[in-house]
């Protein structure tokens, strides 16, 4: 079973058009969605919620699709964290904990306070009064305490120091323990994705680009690093990309397409990401 | 809609000390019309929190959450309601122990109280759908034209009134008009929550 399905979604906006999505979620995995800032990233996200309307395609989350009156109560079993916690200034963290215990069904307290304990996060400080990192281990901790099935996570490490983000991705990981758990979390801090994540999807310019699973995609590609004048000896079908510089030239190529004989580097994802961003094909 | 009307409720937290100072002034204060602004007041309390909301953009927050736009909706009607509720019993009480100690009398009291509680929910049902159509800071705007059109049309119906005096904010009206306002202005807000219910719902976050 898929967490979510989405089909040849379609948005369109005054100068932006989010076109032809299509990918899956599989029940148990995470799915980074990685992109340029004003990709469509969060106009994906907003489209999964059904919190803007579609102008085309299909959405399906936990099996229903996102425009049944049904998708409003399966509301409780989703927990999403926007990439920015919108929480009252006024409120404390048990104030929000209070008004969460009344919006979702299966709250839990217990786990709420822990987490609270867990990120070191005031009782009683003013929301307002919170640093970024705070704000975002808050809006995590909410997310985490309705016993979600699904996290939606956009941008959630962004504008975190390195220590946060790595205690921010530990408490994902942990979450996907459980077998039914999933997580769609979408990022342009790509090093975030490399580490948790079981599938990448690309979107630049609002189009899928890729959608692929992390390991094959690096076992799939890979960088020579070559005299610029060497370029010509690699198989035309077998190269994405190519970046050309005053000390030679990269160029992203498809591992299996090219002779074992040629020297090939292992690449990372945020090179993937940035030769196809650049017009690789 | 428990979780909304407590949010609301911390969110107003320090305007609600303001308000509850408000109405404990006013009540004691000699004349009616002052007791009624504090119930009018009350009636400005979903704009506000409507305006707290915006600033925080609670609204994309709660659009991944199980409320519905009724939920949405309805909860600011009701924090309307129940301030003016509120509002209305507790300047009643106030003035009731005031009285104790002085010689106001009572009568004029209440029908000016319960002028201002119905002037309030005509606030509501007036300016609310404007909200939701516009926003916040348009939908001040109309909010305050609104509000001028209907209080110049209750301020120039009392002056036409037989002795132009202010009670009941301004109309000497008998028993049965008084419950066919009251059923107007109780459909109005009927209306009026259908019609933000609407224009809500046609928002995207």
């Amino acid at each position: 079973m898929n967490a979510i399905e989405i089909r040849n979604l379609r948005k369109e906006y005054p100068g932006f058009l989010l076109d032809d999505i299509s990918f899956d979620l599989p029940c148990g995995s995470i799915v980074g969605l990685v992109g340029e800032n004003g990709a469509g990233k969060s106009t994906t996200i907003k489209l999964i919620m059904n919190a803007i309307r579609k102008d085309g395609g299909s959405v399906k989350v936990l099996g229903t699709d996102n425009e049944d009156p049904a998708f409003l109560k399966l509301k409780n079993d989703i927990g999403v964290v926007l990439d920015d916690a919108y929480f009252p200034e006024t409120l404390s963290a048990v104030n929000v904990g209070k008004v969460m215990a009344y919006t979702y069904r299966s709250w839990d307290a217990a786990e709420y306070r822990r987490l609270l304990s867990w990120f070191s996060l005031p009782d009683k400080k003013a929301f307002a009064d919170y640093s970024r990192g705070m704000k975002m281990k808050l809006a995590i901790a909410v997310a985490l305490s309705h016993r979600p099935r699904l996290l939606i996570l956009d941008e959630a490490t962004s504008g975190l120091d390195p220590m946060v983000r790595d205690e921010v991705v530990d408490v994902f990981n942990d979450f996907t323990r459980e077998e039914d758990h999933s997580i769609l979390l979408s990022s342009h801090i790509v090093s975030d994705l490399e580490k948790i994540c079981d599938y990448i999807a690309f979107i630049h310019k609002g189009r899928l680009l890729l959608m692929e699973e992390k390991d094959r995609l690096l076992e799939e590609y890979a960088v020579a690093r070559l005299p610029e004048e060497q370029l010509a000896d690699l198989p035309e079908e077998a190269v994405v990309g190519v970046k050309k510089g005053a000390y030679g030239a990269e160029a992203l190529v498809r591992r299996e397409l090219v002779s074992p004989s040629f020297p090939l580097e292992r690449t990372t994802l945020e090179e993937i990401i940035l030769f196809l961003a650049k017009g690789g094909r | 809609m428990k979780g909304l009307l407590l949010k609301d409720f911390f969110t107003l937290s320090k305007s609600l000390r303001m308000f509850l100072l408000l109405i404990l002034v006013f009540a004691c204060m000699p004349g009616y019309n002052m007791a009624i602004f504090a119930v009018v007041y009350a009636s400005l309390l979903p704009v506000t929190a409507l305006s707290y909301d915006e600033r925080c953009k609670w609204d994309t927050l709660a659009a991944m959450s199980p409320y519905s736009p009724a939920e949405m909706v309805i909860s600011k009607y009701l924090l309307g309601y129940i301030g003016i509720l509120f509002a209305s019993m507790l300047a009643l009480a106030v003035h009731a122990v005031y009285g104790l100690f002085s010689s106001s009398p009572a009568g004029g009291y209440v029908s000016s109280i319960a002028g201002g509680a119905v002037s309030g929910l005509l606030i509501i049902g007036l300016t609310l759908p404007a909200m939701y159509k516009f926003g916040v800071e348009k939908g001040r705007i109309a909010f305050f034209v609104i509000l001028a059109v209907t209080f110049g049309a209750v301020a120039g119906l009392s002056a036409l009134s037989d002795n132009g005096k202010l009670s009941g904010f301004g109309l000497d009206i008998g028993a049965g008009t008084g419950i066919l306002i009251l059923l107007a202005v109780i459909l109005l807000n009927a209306a009026s929550i259908l019609l933000s219910i609407k224009f809500y719902s046609k928002r995207e976050f």
